[in-house]
């Protein structure tokens, strides 16, 4: 199974296509929004500002082609900054509009918590993809509940928030599956397996 | 229920091994680093510190490979430093393989590149390691491995690089350092109150004890080394005498 990698600026690629290799699968880096729009699977990977996520994305003409996937419900993996910019805006970036496919907006975590939320974290599973279970975790901003139409996984940090967001082939992680041991790779096989159905 | 604290073995390298010593000399052998690697992630840590203590820039390239080598093999996060000058030294790091990267020395003489490497990476990708060094009873940051002190209380630099960019501090007693005793409990409390950013212990895990104490000082995380590469404990049994304790922490299937 190829996947399709999108570049949202300084990612952290690497540990993206050793994941997907190790679950049998073959990564190849792709910033040209017609394969984008076109490919079996596609993942987007992120971390850095919702600002510069966009802004990457936008001067490719990748954010057209992505969101064109999204809304034909074709095979998609988000992940962290990837998930946060399918999301309509976000606080760390005012007055920058995302892809606007998730409709909600991303607010830093409030309350006595450190931030950036490093670490492992303990997750309500949705009863789809995502299982209950321990995730890695590297953000500062976070959705509070799953907006309708959603498959919504949650966890705590200070206060409830989202951990995950599913809907058909489509896996949206606020966490990274790729750093989250047996039970990201364990998810990564499922969304393959689902995903190229 | 939020976090878990986190285990965190850390693998000194040195010309393609991995090193220990006491208070960052005499240095020796412990093993082979992807092996090592690969069997503690294995064994259930919940990530990997790799710190380059390569003398030579030959070295430092093979280094690089051999990231790309453990990242290839293992599914949890890394942090590595060792040796990092500029924002181009980070980038090869991150894309050899590293999710987060660690800054020493160049934090303490050139304070703007937390900044900038923040505003490159993002904050979530920055740790700052200060290692401190008692003197006449105040934590104070050292750098160049331990062989440059200076007179500024570790505390206060761990607030300055977290408002600089940092998004963890990576605080290690030099004192403690390969010695087995404990951690130095006091200043991980005392930076624990200082910084809202996550903190790991380092320098002194001697057992699951350590670890508590580290935890309920105020870390997120507890580094240990030389306890794992001499084989007197395994990442499995003391996880499974913190639960004993009862400690909330990730369970390893």
């Amino acid at each position: 199974m190829k996947v399709a990698l999108v570049p949202t600026g300084r990612s952290n690629l690497r540990s993206v296509e050793a994941a997907l290799r190790r679950c049998g699968a073959s990564p190849f880096r792709c910033s040209d929004p017609a394969v984008v729009r076109n490919a079996e699977l596609v993942a987007i990977p992120g971390v850095g500002s919702f600002a510069a996520g966009m802004s990457g994305l936008f001067s490719l003409g990748l954010d057209t082609a992505l969101r064109q996937r999204a809304l034909d419900h074709r095979p998609l993996l988000g992940i962290c900054l990837g998930f946060q910019l399918f999301c309509q805006q976000s606080e760390e970036s005012p007055g920058v509009s995302g892809m606007g496919i998730v409709n909600a907006r991303l607010e830093r975590f409030t309350g006595q918590v450190a931030v950036p939320q490093m670490g492992w974290n303990t997750v309500s599973g949705s009863g789809g993809l995502v299982a209950d279970g321990c995730a890695y975790f590297a953000n500062s901003y976070r959705l509070r509940q799953p907006p309708m139409g959603w498959n919504g996984s949650t966890a705590f940090h200070g206060e409830r928030f989202v951990a995950a967001l599913e809907s058909g082939p489509m896996l949206l992680c606020q966490f990274h599956p790729e750093l989250s041991g047996d039970y990201g790779a364990e998810l990564l096989l499922r969304w393959l397996k689902e995903a190229s159905a | 229920m939020s976090l878990l604290p986190r285990l965190i073995p850390c693998l000194d390298i040195r010309a393609g091994k991995v090193v220990k010593g006491r208070r960052f000399s005499g240095l020796r052998e412990v093993g082979d680093p992807v092996a090592l690697a690969e069997g503690y992630a294995r064994d259930g840590a919940d990530e990997l510190v790799l710190l380059d203590v390569s003398a030579t820039e030959e070295e430092r390239t093979a280094s690089l490979e051999l990231l790309a080598m453990i990242r290839e093999r293992i599914a949890i996060p890394m942090t590595v430093g060792g040796g990092i000058r500029c924002i181009d030294d980070a980038l090869r790091l991150v894309e050899s393989g590293a999710d987060k990267i660690s800054v020493n020395t160049a934090a303490v003489e050139q304070p703007g590149l937390l900044t900038r490497l923040a505003d490159e990476l993002g904050t979530q990708c920055v740790v700052v390691a200060i290692d401190a060094r008692r003197i006449d009873g105040t934590a104070c940051v050292c750098i160049r491995s331990g062989t440059l002190c200076t007179d500024r209380p570790a505390a206060a630099w761990a607030a300055e690089a977290v408002q600089r960019g940092a998004g963890e501090v990576l605080l290690t007693a030099w004192d403690r350092d390969g010695m087995q005793g404990g951690y130095d409990i006091e200043l991980l409390r005392e930076v624990a109150n200082t910084v809202n950013a996550p903190l790991i212990a380092s320098g002194g895990a001697a057992g699951p004890r350590d670890l508590l104490a580290a935890w309920s000082a105020g870390a997120q995380g507890a580094l240990i080394a030389s306890i794992l590469h001499d084989g007197v404990w395994t990442i499995r049994k003391l996880k499974e005498q913190a639960i004993r304790e009862g400690m909330e922490i990730r369970r390893c299937s």
